[in-house]
Order: C-alpha cells, then structure tokens, then sequence
C-alpha cells in the first residue's frame, strides 16, 4: 500500500492510523531481526500518537497525506528523548533535547514515528556494514548489502515496515541504498531541506531527503519536510521533454543488465514522447576527485575533537579521517575552485537538455562478502552532484535476471526539484 | 595504497587540473554577507 492509498483508506476510514502502525510494528517485529533495518522502536509511543491521529481523524480534522502515516527516521536526524546514534560509538548514548527541523515538520503532518533506522558508521561509507550496530541488510536477498549510507531506512521502506523514511546523502547515501532495495530516494537541491538537527559529516555536501516506495510519495514526503508545496500533476506526461543520456563516463564499465535497464528506460521515454539527446558530460573523474577531497577535509574537520578516541571508530571510517588530516589544505581550495567552474560546465549543459538520464549504481547489490571495498564504484555515478547541488533521484527501472534491483538516476538543474519529480513520476508510469 | 598515496594521488590531480584555471578563479564559497542596514532592520 503506498502513501497515497494509505492517506485515502485513513480518510474513508476503511483504515485506522492504529491498525496501520500495528501492521508495521508486526513486519518489524518479524524480520527485523534478520534485516536490522531499525536500530530503536518507540512502538508506545508510535502508538500513543496513532491513536491521537485517529481522534484528529474521527474529529473532522486530516491534516494532509501524511497524517496518521507510520515513518522512520535515519539515526543521524536528532529526535527528542530518543537515542540518536549516527550509528556510531562516540554518539551511543546521545538523547537529542530537540527534533531535527524535518522530525517536527513531519509531525506536523501527523506522520507516526516508528523509531530510528540503521546506517553506516557516522553516515561515512555506502556499504550499511556497521561495525558498532550490525550490517543492514536488503530485503530482497540477505545475503547482500541494503547500500548505505541510509541503508536501514532504504531496506525498512523496501520491506514495508514503514512507508516512508528520512535519509541523508553526502556523496549518495539516499540514492545507492534505493536503487539496492528497489525503492525512490530523492537528493533534492542543495538547501532545500532543512539539515537543522542533523549530524553533519560534509558541511557544503550533505543533503536530506525521503525515501519511499513511489515517486508520488516520496514527493509528499519532500514537500511537507522542505515546508514547500510540491506536486505532482494529475497526469505528469514527459512528451515534449529533452533528456541527456550521456555518451561518455556514466554507461563505462557498469553491469550489462544495469546498463540495459536503463537504456530500456530511455526507450519508455521515447515512446512517451521524449527526445533523447545523447550528450558529453563535463570530466567526472575530476568532479569525483572534488567530491573525496572536499568531503576528506570536511569530515575530518566535523570530527576533530574525536580524533583522540581511535578505538571508537570502524577501520574504514577511520582510515578516511586518518587520510582527511592528512590532506593539505591547497588541495581542499583547489577542489572548491574547481568546484566553481564544474557547476558552471553542469549548468550549461542542463540548459540544452531538461534532465540526464543515468544508471544509479554501476551494479546491483553485492554480497556482504564482497562488498569490503566497494565505496568508489558505487559512488562514482552519483557523488558528483553533491558537489554541485543539483536535485538528483534514484528511481527502480527493472531487475536483474536473479530478481536483484537496478536503479537509474535523474537529474536536473537547481531548484527544478518539482519538474524532477513530475518527469519521474511519468517515467514510473510508463515503466509500470 | 596506503593513507599518504590516496592523499597524494588527490593532491595532485587537482593541483594539475586548477593550474588549467585562470589565476584568480574564486573558490565555491559564498559568504552571504548581509548589508549592515539590513541587519540594523
């Protein structure tokens, strides 16, 4: 059941937010304990708040879509009086005093929390392989990473424990973990959404933004947690659209099914209308070298004062601090410099199409076998546009032959987050 | 690789490719400075 059918079932009364929160609690009861998708459940206090949506309810009032809607929030977005680890040691036994600005705009919606979803390690990898909490794992196969770094929120959506999930995203932590569960995750422009709240890890990279299991309501998500009205029209078309596929770097070296999914989406789009321009990108091996440089500094900068406490911190989080102090300090200024004339280079070209069309992820999800050094092939598609700031989802396009998800990615220019999430809500539609 | 390769193989990659830049090409960073007028409003 989406969003979308929950808000309509919830205002018919044909359901109760009680029973809908009831029923996630059940599925987290049952397979959490082999996904670890949530780190803390506040199933009282869930409850307490679902039926005080219900009174709302009974009462005449419906605050919107998202009221009486069971979510979760990743464990790096500060919610009062409960535990907010950022999957970490050194924040174990933090207990917020205050909501992040999206907790309370979410709650404002009448949104049920459910409790805190798993991460990686202080959101600083991409695997959800935690050293501290245990690795989440992806519901479709258990033997494979769920993607991180908002891994639990991606696998707690995926699964159906929640219909909606908070994530964050520094360099693809919303967009890896969707298209390895099979799910929507939206980076939108940078600044959008509030990072009021949150544990920070790049202070001029780090991104908030839903996942969920359609485009539609990971758009009701985006608006009432950006407090902007974001809609998605009555029936989104992508005729007349022009939409980049690029010819150099992003279909390199990526997995023959990915990449045939995603040209197979290319195809919906044509028969949908779309012209398809296919298009050089600027240098993305040096936007990516931008990306690790700026987020090496800044990460290492954010988590100086913890410097001392080595045992505290996972081997590959550690590593990347170590190497973070190390840097110096020429290379973060030539990185912004080059950042500069990068986002020019992207603007330009976003002016001759509406939208790139790429894959998400090189693969599908690995093995948590395999998964040890995966950080920069899976990231290599998407940190790019953290460093930019443009708005970029990543939406499901198809499946492997052994059942595993492949996503693709779409991006526009900045503040184009609601033309974004119109084009793919109509793409989903074609590909459904 | 270790730490120090990582970290000087970044450094120079993008020591090459901003020495491409024009000498005062800004850095991405926008203060947002208020006038001090607005800010006595």
């Amino acid at each position: 059941m989406t969003i979308e059918e929950a808000a309509a079932a919830l205002a018919n009364r044909s359901v109760s937010s009680v029973e809908l929160t009831r029923a996630c609690l059940d599925r987290i009861e049952r397979r959490n304990p082999e996904l670890n998708a949530f780190l803390t459940v506040t199933a009282e206090a869930a409850l307490e708040q679902a039926e005080e949506m219900d009174r709302e309810i009974a009462g005449g009032g419906q605050r919107g879509p998202l009221h009486g809607i069971p979510i979760a929030h990743k464990d790096n977005v500060s919610t009062r009086d409960v535990r907010t680890t950022s999957g970490s040691k050194i924040f174990a036994d933090d207990v917020p005093r205050v909501d992040a600005e999206i907790v309370w705009r979410l709650e404002h919606a009448g949104a049920v929390m459910l409790g805190k979803t798993g991460m990686h390690e202080l959101a600083y990898g991409i695997t959800s392989m935690n050293p501290h909490y245990g690795p989440v794992r992806n519901p479709h196969d258990p033997a494979r990473i769920a993607g991180g770094s908002s891994g639990g929120s991606a696998a707690a959506v995926a699964d159906g424990m929640c219909f909606l999930a908070t994530g964050t995203d520094t360099g693809g932590s919303l967009r890896i973990p969707a298209s390895f569960c099979g799910v929507v995750g939206v980076k939108p422009t940078y600044g959008l959404v509030s990072r009021d709240g949150i544990q920070p890890l790049g202070l001029t990279l780090d991104h908030v933004g839903p996942l969920a299991a359609t485009v539609r309501d990971a758009t009701i998500a985006l608006s009432w947690m950006a407090g902007r009205e974001i809609d998605i029209e009555h029936q989104p078309s992508l005729a007349g659209l022009i939409i980049g596929v690029p010819e150099n770097f992003f279909f390199d070296g990526v997995d023959p099914e990915v990449s045939h999914a995603v040209k197979h989406a290319a195809e919906a789009c044509i028969h949908a209308g779309v012209h398809i321009e296919h298009v050089i990108v600027p240098d993305m091996d040096l936007l990516n070298a931008v990306s690790r440089t700026i987020l090496l500094a800044e990460a290492a900068a954010i988590f100086e004062p913890w410097a001392g406490q080595r045992a505290d911190f996972g081997d590959d989080v550690l590593a990347l601090l170590d190497q973070g102090r190390m840097l110096p300090a020429t290379a973060y200024v030539n990185a912004q410099r080059l950042r500069r004339e990068l986002i020019g280079a992207f603007r330009g070209l976003l002016e001759t199409v509406d939208f790139l069309l790429t894959p998400a992820t090189p693969t599908p999800a690995p093995l948590i076998e395999a998964a040890g050094d995966i950080r920069l092939l899976a990231t290599r598609l998407v940190r790019g546009m953290n460093v930019i700031g443009f708005p970029a989802l990543a939406m499901p396009c198809g499946k492997t032959q052994s059942g595993l998800s492949i996503g693709l990615q779409l991006i526009a220019a900045p503040w184009r987050d609601a033309e974004l999430l119109n084009a793919a809500a109509a793409l989903e539609d074609a590909l459904s | 690789m270790t730490d120090s390769d990582v970290v000087e193989q970044l450094r120079a990659e993008l020591a090459r490719a901003a020495a491409e830049l024009p000498p005062d090409a800004p850095m991405a960073v926008d203060l947002d400075l208020p006038r001090i007028e607005e800010e006595a409003e």
